[in-house]
């Protein structure tokens, strides 16, 4: 089954030294928000897709996904994002997190780079076709390679994924019944012991070929290497100066 | 308290019960639910809520130190009710739920509903639905009632614990939070539990308080595509599986040194005096799909008898929390603690107490013969009998008690 991996951050201010010698909590207040948008994105270099949760949509992830199987193609775009999901007083101009926000009639959810750029502004409203080319083109921004071309591979996987899943759980079952109501001395279990050990392994290929079609490398990461790489030959080479 | 009504009420009607109650109702399809301030069924006279067996509406400690209040702005500042009672912190976000056609449910609700107004002389519940405050009551009931069970099933009296602390052997009471959405669960595991995930989760600090966090979307979520499932059910059943296994975790401060098979059999027991169709952890493969008549467990552990195919007593004595048990497993398990419990002369009380000690301690083979020995004695100084004999009394039993295929 697909799902969204949401995130739920929840602010916890440092405790500030009092002039004594007991620290003291500080008053909930509105983080600027680059420091919020660093706060949320935490050491997850993905770029963002941020759900605000609202009395309408009940909080639950109806906002981003509608009836039918057109979810897929969300489940699947949302993997290369961090999502997180934030709760229903962020709209308060106190709350931590409220500068997220950036329109004036706060929009339900949106995307944007780790650094908060790129900032698009989206609403449950929005049309799936609006939703993933908005998706899309930022993915193409921060990721290299195609995230299309392994969407499409990966979709095609999990068609064969459900097939052999299917067949497992029939095989299983059917191990679990004859064990149950024959015993383990049952003719009938060699054969299937070696089938459902067949489809286990198909499991475990087409599994690694997911995550291996899914591992996008990340514009920004290859950057920061190469401009790490390149501070270290510098000052290799001025020591060797 | 007149309450906002269903859509098909005029809109005059329903904006006027809207104004009296300040109760905001979901849309269809979702919304989140604005609770009313005052309960409606005690409208919080301390002498209804005494009868109930209640201390307090909140504000309470919740866990870390904090406080309901705080605990409510940190989860997302959701609707949430608070109870406290005998032996329970609970804190619930439930939404109203629309009672389905299951005749099981309806009849159980009906009943349980009687209990509650047995007690406060009067009350009026909505027919086809229950509204948060109601299902406040009855999760109180119900895991009150489960607290009871427990001390009945074990022949246990307060004088049994109390040296160790008044509640099963804890000092302090169990929580239990009911979450409808998946986010304010998981920002009270992040908080609270310094633990990350969206279904559920025992906890506890032994010797101090222990329970268990929830969320119904998650539930519902294993349902997808089947109309009429009666998730009131099918929620308390994974609560009462899982309070159960706190319970032999928490009695006498064993710091999770209960035996694994009967906090598994015993969790099985619980649910299914609730209700045998919904199961909660039994051995399932990840990805293994749950068979309509899966829940019919009595003529698949004659199967197992009959065919000789089953763990031993003395096997299941070994079992430790990282043992992979299969569904047979499971069955067995509960098939014990079913004997043990309905069936077996002896003192049950003094079999708990005796096997309800810390883990022990040593090298992974010296402290797993220890946790079997310490288990035989117990069934021989409580049951007069043997693992070996266990097995066989036992066997017996379910070839006469338990239908056949």
């Amino acid at each position: 089954m697909l799902t969204i991996d949401w995130d739920y951050p929840v602010y916890v201010p440092p405790e500030k030294a009092a002039s004594g010698e007991t620290a003291s909590k500080q008053y909930r207040r509105a983080l600027p928000r680059e420091e919020a948008v660093k706060y949320i994105a935490g050491d997850d270099p993905r770029p963002l897709l941020v759900l605000r949760e609202c009395k309408v949509c009940n909080g639950t992830d109806d906002a981003l996904l509608k009836g039918g199987m057109e979810n897929e193609q969300t489940y699947l775009l949302s993997m290369w994002f961090h999502c997180v999901k934030v709760p229903v007083d962020v709209m308060e101009e106190d709350h931590p997190f409220h500068n997220l926000f950036t329109t004036d009639n706060v929009e339900h959810l949106f995307i944007c780079s780790v650094d908060g750029s790129n900032h698009d502004a989206l609403e449950s409203q929005t049309s799936r076709t609006e939703l993933w080319k908005s998706m899309r083109k930022l993915l193409a921004a921060e990721y290299e390679g195609k995230p299309d071309k392994a969407l499409k591979l990966i979709s095609k996987v999990l068609d064969k994924m459900d097939l052999v899943d299917e067949r497992w759980n029939e095989l299983t079952t059917k191990r679990d019944d004859i064990l149950e109501e024959d015993g383990p001395k049952s003719k009938k279990l060699p054969k299937l012991e070696k089938e459902i050990a067949r489809l286990e392994k198909d499991k475990e290929t087409l599994h690694g070929l997911v995550v291996k079609t899914a591992k996008l490398e990340l514009k920004r990461r290859q950057d920061a290497e190469k401009a790490k790489a390149d501070a270290a030959e510098t000052s290799g080479a001025k020591a060797g100066a | 308290m007149i309450r906002a009504r269903a859509a098909s009420t005029p809109v005059f009607a329903a904006l006027f019960a809207f104004l009296l109650s300040g109760v905001v109702r979901p849309q269809d399809g979702g919304g989140m639910e604005e609770f009313a301030e005052v309960d409606p069924y005690t409208e919080n006279d301390p002498e209804k809520m005494r009868a109930l067996g209640y201390e307090s509406y909140g504000p309470f400690e919740w866990l870390k130190g904090e406080h309901t209040p705080e605990v409510t702005e940190k989860i997302g500042a959701i609707p949430i009710l608070w109870v406290e009672t005998a032996h329970f912190r609970i804190g619930s976000s439930l939404n109203t739920y629309k009672i389905p056609g299951d005749r099981i449910e309806k009849d159980r609700l009906k009943d349980e509903i009687d209990r509650l107004r047995d007690k406060l002389g009067k009350l009026k519940a909505p027919k086809r639905e229950l509204d948060p405050w109601l299902r406040l009551h009855l999760y109180a009931q119900r895991l009150e009632e489960l607290y009871a069970a427990f001390l009945a099933d074990f022949e246990l009296t307060e004088a049994d614990f109390a040296d160790k602390g008044p509640h099963l052997g804890q000092k302090r009471k169990f929580r239990v939070l009911l979450a409808e959405r998946k986010s304010e669960y998981a920002r009270h595991a992040a908080q609270y539990l310094d633990f990350v995930n969206d279904s559920s989760y025992r906890f506890g600090w032994s010797g101090a308080e222990m329970g268990f966090a929830t969320n119904d979307e998650t539930q519902r979520g294993f349902w997808v595509g089947v109309t009429g499932v009666p998730f009131d059910s099918v929620l308390y059943a994974s609560v009462a599986a899982s309070m159960a296994q706190v319970f032999v975790d928490a009695y006498r401060a064993n710091d999770y040194g209960a035996p694994e098979w009967l906090r598994r059999g015993y969790s099985h027991f619980a649910t299914r005096r609730f209700d045998e169709r919904y199961m909660t952890d039994a051995g399932y493969l990840p990805g293994q799909n749950v068979g309509d008549d899966d829940w019919v467990w009595e003529p698949r552990v004659s199967n197992l008898v009959k065919n000789d195919f089953f763990v031993s007593t003395a096997d299941a004595f070994a079992w430790t929390r990282e043992t992979k048990l299969n569904k047979r497993d499971h069955l067995i398990a509960w098939s014990r603690v079913d004997y043990l419990l309905r069936e077996a002369q002896g003192d049950r009380a003094a079999f708990l107490r005796a096997v309800c000690l810390p883990p022990p301690k040593g090298a992974p083979d010296v402290a797993r013969n220890a946790l079997v020995m310490r288990q035989s004695k117990a069934l021989q100084d409580a049951f007069g009998v043997t693992p070996d004999e266990l097995d066989e009394a036992w066997a017996e039993w379910v070839d006469d008690e338990y239908e056949k295929d």
